[in-house]
């Protein structure tokens, strides 16, 4: 059964986008849960519930990451490669999600295991059309919840 | 830009009815894009290794994105994923995996071996119909292994 009210986290640093994707949200009438984290430190901390995710009661397991390469602390390709060699994690859809279009960037977000690439697109309505894409894609998807 | 030619995708089902339906409502929702069949698992390895052209006469293309039936005679969807992401050549290769009803077993296993993702095929064209136009605009706006830019940069717009 495809789970349609799961929680998307997104790993994003650049207030500009985070404000884009939070207005984009707020708009929506059917959106899912939404959590953004800031760094790659923050997002692994989430998805394994430690240092101040630690608490159960303040976290959800997400159906899906939407993964920035360029993050403090710990880079997108870290957080992927993380990701999909433990154990409890390694289901997890990611989806990278960058302003990046280089090649080698696109080649190694599969090899190390993405579920996906795509770029960010700029300006809102298009980065509203990516998004509910997104958002629709996995809603007809089968989760590893 | 590069040069942009449509979307290519394998199909490896073994089912008529099953092919018969999604090669009509694929039609309707992605007519700019190529679909090829392949009708079990040891014919979808020869047919992505360049050993086996689909229709039997053109020599068969790389496709961009596969859609795998998780049961198939000769190797099964899971051990055509398996083969596709150990082989250096395929690894990056997209796959989505469609299932008839997958139990939370085969979801976990399917992501496990590298599912790009999972679905239980819909019952009735309309839904089937609204499933293949999802899946094919995303992997179009997607950035594919073998592209160097989205083949469609048109986003999918829910009514």
């Amino acid at each position: 059964m495809a789970s349609e009210s799961f929680l998307v986290l997104m790993a994003e640093d650049s207030e500009h986008d985070i404000m884009a994707v939070e207005r984009l949200w707020s708009r929506r009438q059917n959106a899912n849960p939404l959590k953004i984290v800031c760094d790659g430190q923050a997002c692994l901390d989430y998805l394994l519930g430690r240092g101040e995710y630690a608490d159960p009661a303040t976290r959800q397991m997400p159906g899906v990451l939407l993964l920035d390469i360029n993050l403090p602390l710990v880079d997108g390709f870290n957080v992927l490669r993380q990701i999909k060699t433990t154990p409890v994690l390694q289901r997890l859809p990611v989806i990278v999600f960058t302003s990046s279009s280089r090649i080698e960037d696109k080649l190694r977000a599969y090899d190390l295991g993405a579920n996906a690439f795509m770029t960010k697109p700029v300006g809102a309505e298009k980065l509203d059309q990516a998004l509910q894409l997104i958002q629709s894609y996995w809603r007809l998807m089968d989760l590893p919840l | 830009m590069a040069v942009q030619h449509p979307l290519t995708v394998l199909l490896a089902e073994d089912s008529d009815l099953d092919i018969h339906a999604i090669r009509r409502c694929w039609s309707e929702v992605a007519s700019d894009a190529i679909l090829e069949v392949v009708k079990d698992g040891r014919e979808c390895i020869d047919y992505l290794l360049g050993r086996l052209p689909a229709d039997g006469s053109s020599l068969g293309q790389r496709p961009d994105l596969l859609i795998l039936d998780l049961s198939m005679p000769e190797l099964d969807g899971f051990q055509v994923l398996a083969r596709i992401r150990s082989d250096p050549d395929l690894k990056r290769l997209p796959v989505v995996v469609l299932a008839n009803r997958p139990t939370p077993v085969d979801i976990h296993r399917g992501y496990e071996l590298g599912a790009s993702a999972i679905f239980a095929k819909p019952m009735g064209a309309r839904s089937l119909t609204e499933l293949l136009r999802i899946v094919s605009t995303y992997w179009k706006a997607a950035t594919l292994p073998d592209r160097d830019s989205p083949v469609s940069a048109a986003g999918y717009t829910a009514v």
